[in-house]
């Protein structure tokens, strides 16, 4: 699987790009986040990280058991003091399980600006704050990220700070959180000198970007799921083929019912209508059909009949399939629904042919008084039209 | 509408998201329903109306069949001047009308069976009684029909 690894370089207002497939590293590129849809696929996964000092945090007691909601409530009003920007354009993201219990703030005009080019790529997307990629390797630690330091602390919380700025930063953080004794996981010559007494651990970015692939599952994943159609459509790989094929489905689904009841009803009025003429045929005096059957029950009846014949004979299209030179004779019993056939030479596969024909055109073979010779069969045969037996 | 939709918090967007989709699946599902409904109703109708048809059309032929009996009783001399009329309607060849007291007899010669199964049809038509026998015989393409009613 793709996985692209995203940092903001802060210096070119575009982001740093570290391509791998699976943990294997393929490739880094610096590129506007704007373009990014051209350089990501919708099967690759997306890991984004928010420069930490973009974001609030705000550690949450473990034990406090509020309501997200009330506990949102409750942060925003502590923290109201200190944030410049109007408290309700920030989002707020509560994030609590055994190992972190952890609220981050983050702008929400900012969070829109990278969604809305990240969603144009249709990939899986992940949102972090960046000092969660220290965290997940060593709670407690500071790395070097482009032109920034990164600072991460037990509690979840962290910060990151321009190079230029460390010195004035790192001298808060002596006078704020004195017991503050992260691991370095880079070798800087300030850091060094400050964090003396701390352990050293120089590591490259892609082993804790591979370290938190495998770790992130318990990180809170700033990206809102939502609905975005786009997105969807393109992280399903649905193109205007499927989109056709799909409308064209409703369509069916819909349009089938409703072109089968007009037909449907148009047949039947036929129908009721040629009834309707059927009777008038019979009487011109009658206006109204309203049982047919019924009526035109009653009007045989009237007409006292001495004996029901039938146009049609039973079986008598059957003849045509017998329409053989070799058959020369027939001879139909129309009232048994009986024929007599008389076969002059007739080749024996013809005959065995016929023979299996004749179930199929509803004939059974009653009487067969033939005699075969030289390959021909004559003779005669009876035959029961119909289906007599 | 939009900026309304975007000023409500997620959990409020996710429950409307919801509410929208459960009444859009419901409303195309009875939609769908109610149309499928209304093509088994109107199937149902088309069955009725064709069985009710052709029973009326069997029971019709029958009484036609009865009153062409009568016609031809009353007045056979009729019947048999519509029947030499079909003849040569059919192009029937060296055909033969003999009439006794208790069988009418047709012979004549004719290819084609198709053409010759519809003038029985039609003769059945003519005097409301079905043939007792049909015969016919075969010399090569030759076919020699012999039909024999029963009065």
């Amino acid at each position: 699987m793709n996985r692209y690894f995203l940092h903001e370089n802060l210096a070119n207002n575009k982001v740093q790009l570290h391509h791998y497939l699976g943990d294997v590293f393929q490739s880094i590129s610096d590129i506007d986040l704007n373009d990014i849809h051209n350089s990501i696929k919708s099967d690759a996964e997306i890991f984004y990280f928010i420069p930490s000092s973009r974001v609030t945090s705000f550690p949450i007691d473990s034990d406090n058991s509020a309501s997200e909601e009330n506990l949102k409530a409750e942060i925003l009003s502590s923290m109201d003091t200190y944030i410049v920007s109007d408290i309700s354009n920030n989002d707020i993201f509560i994030h609590r399980n055994n190992d972190l219990n952890i609220a981050f703030l983050v702008d929400k005009n900012y969070l829109d600006s990278i969604y809305e080019p990240l969603l144009q790529t249709g990939a899986k997307i992940k949102v972090y704050p960046e000092h969660l990629l220290l965290y997940s390797y060593r709670k407690s630690s500071i790395f070097e990220i482009l032109d920034r330091t990164i600072f991460s602390f037990k509690s979840g919380e962290g910060f990151s700070q321009a190079s230029n700025n460390l010195k004035s930063y790192i001298s808060i953080l002596n006078n704020e959180q004195g017991e503050y004794k992260p691991v370095l996981l880079t070798n800087n010559e300030m850091l060094n000198k400050h964090f003396n007494d701390c352990d050293e651990e120089e590591v490259a970015l892609d082993l804790l970007h591979i370290n938190f692939v495998k770790n992130h599952d318990n990180l809170p994943n700033l990206f809102k799921q939502g609905f975005f159609l786009k997105y969807w459509l393109k992280r399903f790989q649905i193109g205007k083929v499927d989109y056709a094929i799909a409308c064209a489905f409703f369509l069916i689904i819909l349009i089938y019912p409703i072109a089968t009841t007009s037909l449907n009803n148009n047949y039947s009025e036929n129908y009721k209508n040629g009834t309707i003429n059927l009777f008038k045929a019979i009487n011109p005096n009658i206006k109204k059909v309203v049982n047919p059957r019924r009526q035109i029950d009653e009007i045989i009846n009237s007409y006292n009949l001495e004996k029901a014949s039938e146009l049609s004979i039973q079986g008598i299209e059957s003849l045509k399939r017998l329409d053989i030179p070799q058959i020369t004779k027939v001879t139909i019993d129309v009232k048994k629904s009986e024929a007599s056939l008389r076969l002059t030479e007739l080749g024996v596969n013809q005959y065995n042919f016929l023979k299996n024909l004749m179930p199929q055109a509803n004939i059974d073979l009653i009487e067969e008084d033939i005699q075969t010779s030289d390959g021909k069969i004559s003779g005669s045969i009876i035959i029961g039209l119909g289906g007599t037996k | 509408m939009k900026e309304l939709f975007n000023s409500l918090q997620q959990r409020e967007k996710t429950l409307l998201i919801l509410l929208f989709g459960v009444l859009l699946i419901t409303l195309i599902a009875s939609s769908a329903m109610n149309l499928y409904s209304n093509m088994q109703e109107s199937s149902k109708k088309l069955q009725s109306s064709k069985s009710d048809y052709d029973y009326v059309f069997k029971k019709a032929e029958i009484l036609s069949l009865d009153l062409a009996n009568q016609g031809f009783k009353n007045n056979s001399e009729a019947a048999y001047t519509e029947l030499d009329k079909l003849s040569k309607k059919y192009e029937l060849i060296n055909y033969v009308r003999t009439p006794n007291a208790d069988e009418l007899k047709i012979v004549y010669i004719l290819n084609d069976l198709e053409k010759s199964l519809m003038f029985i049809e039609d003769s059945i038509k003519v005097i409301g009684i079905t043939p007792s026998s049909i015969d016919i015989s075969r010399l090569n393409e030759i076919k020699r029909f012999t039909i024999i009613f029963t009065i």
